[in-house]
């Protein structure tokens, strides 16, 4: 779960910019299913940044963070940042069955933010289970997986066999092998994972369903994708449908989040030159005087609202 | 065009709340499709299914849209007869003097009813049928049932009301109002692809025979049944006839026997191995592996995945289908059928001589693995007439003074192991090999 080890995460433009457009998402959702009472549980690891967020711009108060390794934990209790933010220590599915067990947490919806760095294993897909099996109406529940074409296995033949094998008929049989090459497989995954999430919620008998949110696909080093939805009480569901389908709805960037790393001096240039009705040229970035790749720059300006301001843990 | 009653007997509550529950959604999708079929069969003059000529179902097509609000199925087949209407297509259960049409899909005369009940509570049924070349044709009719009204109302009939003509003479059927479940099921994405799936398994033949089916807008392709063929492997191909049903067989070896003897390692979440049956073209049963083929029939050679690789295909053709042997979902056999008997009879022994290759086949891994390699796929269906299932013969001895190693270990632990592997799919037996072959190369070098 923790990769505060590996990654300083002052320094992650694009895991920022993800996480910004999913609290946007929830902060619309918001205004239709009211979450400021819900419980927020999630992997809070050393920095809690999520936490953070979800209780600044949501007003969540009663959270969770699953810690699943002795030190990990202390260190999590040790940097907690509210009062109302328990960490328990133990496998997620571990804990998230017990947090099921709980009747009082049952009481009020749940934001679920299960942000793996791990890829998709038939683990996350149990942990995934639990959430839609047990998540009072009204939950969220997001998933984030480190989609790199190598955890999902070599070549395009061994992923098509490793995916159809946990997502099965989630991942649709008329896509022709090719697809399942590196440079395409994020689509695919994200495509199938989405339809595996609504799936079971169906065959787990929810009646609400659930309503697709999120899909975005993101690079923080690695490739990395978040996907998640709504499970909406059967009362809800055309409001919460209306709102994610909406033209507002951030959880579908039609670019994928792949900003590069910019210096304080180039963020400050470039935005000066938005927002901007036409697309910023390269030649307009020479004439300031430093220059970007064309798909770093459709990016940046893409998500510019988003992009990290301060180099800090909260942005 | 004033409006008639439609004659609906018995037993309303019945079909409305018990039978539609013995039949799984799709199931439901297939009847309906079914019908289609059998208007198509019927315009073409009721050929029979057979294995020797195709028939040219290539003017056909059947689309299927769903929603969370809505199911659409619409046709080109011809369209249901006033009369049929009115005497018997809405009728529940085909009355005795009822022969059904020849080489049908259709019998029992529920199927249509059954489906549109399950899938929602607002009902209407388009026909229009194909203009005579000369006189006058028959007006297009609708069909309209507000499912909860008629449970209320006294009377069995449903309003027959004249209706726009089609744009193609055939029968659209739209269902609105869907019950709660099969909404769910209509907006889930892995629901379509698991339909689409079954359709092209299950109607391989005559989208082989050229017909379309599309759902929601996208073209079924034909599920393909291919089988080795060399010198060495030779799939059986037999047929057998008795009080008019006609039985037709092929079975063989479809794919390697997987290496795996483990029944707890993942193996092909969808394994096509097993039996295929199919009653006038129409697949009823897929891949089964269960007592009703003869797997574990008496208690023996129950299915194991060592037998993974065969595939038999058995098709009964009947002129009526009310001789073969059908229930009425037409998703299982009746095996007290006498025909069904017969042919278990000679499935059992086909199955046999595959059990036996496999076993022979661990003692000769090496050379049966490289007998094989030579063979080429064929397509099922074409595979020539063939009264004996060969398999290769395998002469060499058992490879000297090998050790099966077994031990257990936390399926995480391994998972990650094959993770590190670079093969996050690799089964437990496989990472088990590695690692071993891995520790003698690090601490013994060379290799093995
Ligand atoms: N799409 C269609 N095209 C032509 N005729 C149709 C169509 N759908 C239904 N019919 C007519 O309606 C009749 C009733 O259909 P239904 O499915 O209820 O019973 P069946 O097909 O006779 O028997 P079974 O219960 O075995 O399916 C059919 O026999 C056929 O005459
Ligand atoms: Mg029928």
């Amino acid at each position: 779960m923790a990769s505060f080890d590996t990654v300083n995460y002052s320094l992650r433009p694009n895991k920022a910019i993800q996480r910004q457009i999913v609290f946007d998402g929830l902060e619309l959702l918001d205004r239709y299913i009211p979450l400021k009472k819900s419980l927020y549980i999630g992997f809070g690891s050393i920095w809690f940044t999520d936490f953070v967020l979800a209780h600044r711009r949501l007003q969540i108060s009663d959270m969770i963070s699953i810690e699943n390794k002795p030190i990990g934990a202390l260190r999590g209790k040790f940097n907690s940042p509210f009062k109302t933010v328990i960490v328990e220590e133990g496998d997620s599915s571990v804990v998230l069955r017990d947090i099921a067990n709980r009747e009082k947490e049952l009481e009020k919806p749940w934001v679920v933010w299960l942000d793996y760095d791990r890829g998709l294993t038939r683990e996350v897909l149990d942990d995934v289970g639990i959430v839609i099996t047990h998540a009072p109406i009204n939950s969220v529940l997001i998933v984030t997986i480190n989609a790199a074409a190598g955890s999902l296995g070599k070549g395009a033949g061994g992923r098509q066999h490793y995916l159809k094998n946990l997502l099965g008929d989630s991942v649709d049989d008329g896509l022709p092998q090719e697809s399942f090459e590196s440079e395409g497989i994020v689509g695919v995954l994200a495509n199938a994972l989405q339809n595996y999430l609504v799936a079971q919620a169906v065959q787990l008998g929810r009646p609400g369903g659930l309503v697709p949110g999120f899909k975005i696909p993101y690079r923080d080093g690695s490739q990395m994708l978040t996907i998640g939805g709504v499970l909406p009480a059967p009362a809800a569901r055309s409001a919460v449908k209306a709102c994610l389908q909406s033209v507002e709805w951030p959880g579908f960037p039609g670019v994928p989040v792949e900003a590069p790393p910019l210096t304080l001096k180039e963020i400050t240039a470039l935005q000066r030159l938005l927002p901007s009705a036409k697309p910023i040229s390269r030649a307009q970035l020479r004439r300031i005087g430093f220059d970007l790749e064309d798909e770093q720059l459709r990016t940046y300006c893409e998500h510019y609202r988003r992009y990290p301001a301060f180099l800090q843990v909260v942005n | 065009m004033e409006v008639k009653k439609v004659n609906a007997d018995p037993t309303k509550a019945f079909f409305v709340h018990t039978i539609t529950r013995d039949i799984k959604l799709e199931d439901c999708i297939l009847d309906l499709i079914d019908n289609s079929l059998d208007g198509a069969r019927d315009l073409l003059g009721s050929p029979e299914p057979s294995l020797e000529r195709a028939i040219n179902f290539s003017k056909y097509e059947v689309a299927i849209e769903f929603s969370e609000e809505q199911f659409l199925i619409r046709d080109n087949c011809g369209g249901i007869s006033l009369d049929d209407a009115i005497n018997y297509a809405f009728t529940f259960g085909r009355r005795e003097a009822d022969d059904p049409d020849a080489y049908s899909i259709g019998v029992y005369g529920i199927g249509m009813k059954r489906s549109v009940f399950k899938l929602g509570d607002d009902i209407v049924i388009r026909s229009t049928r194909p203009q005579p070349k000369k006189g006058a044709g028959e007006e297009p009719f609708k069909v309209t049932i507000d499912v909860p009204g008629w449970l209320r109302s006294n009377v069995w009939d449903f309003d027959l009301d004249s209706a726009e003509p089609l744009s193609a003479p055939g029968v659209e059927i739209v269902v609105k109002s869907l019950r709660e479940n099969i909404s769910a099921e209509f907006s889930n994405p892995a629901f379509e692809n698991r339909l689409r799936r079954i359709l092209s398994r299950d109607y391989s033949r005559f989208i082989e025979y050229g017909l379309t089916i599309r759902v929601n807008g996208k073209k079924v392709k034909a599920f393909e049944f291919n089988l080795l063929i060399s010198d060495a492997i030779k799939p059986f191909h037999g047929e057998f006839t008795l009080k008019g049903v006609r039985v037709q067989i092929i079975a063989g070896m479809a794919a390697r026997p997987s290496d795996t003897q483990d029944p707890d390692d993942e193996g092909e979440k969808e394994d096509r191995s097993g039996w295929y049956v199919l009653c006038n073209d129409r697949m009823v049963l897929a891949a089964d592996k269960s007592e009703l083929t003869g797997w574990g029939y008496e208690q023996k050679n129950r299915w194991h995945p060592q037998y993974r690789g065969f595939i038999g295909i058995i098709l009964f053709s009947a002129q009526r289908a009310d001789q073969l042997p059908l229930t009425t979902t037409k998703r299982n056999i009746d095996r007290d059928h006498e025909i069904y008997k017969l042919a278990l009879a000679r499935m059992i022994e086909l199955t046999r001589d595959w059990i036996d290759y496999t076993n022979r086949r661990k003692s000769a891994l090496d050379e049966a693995k490289s007998i094989e390699r030579t063979a080429v796929y064929v397509p099922a269906f074409t595979t020539p007439t063939n009264k004996q299932q060969v398999y290769p013969r395998l002469t060499s001895a058992p490879r000297a003074q090998d050790v099966t190693i077994q031990y257990s270990k936390p399926l995480r632990v391994v998972r990650e192991l094959a993770q590190r592997f670079g093969e996050p799919g690799m089964s437990a037996r496989e990472v088990g090999s590695k690692s071993f072959d891995y520790a003698h190369r690090e601490l013994v070098g060379g290799g093995d």
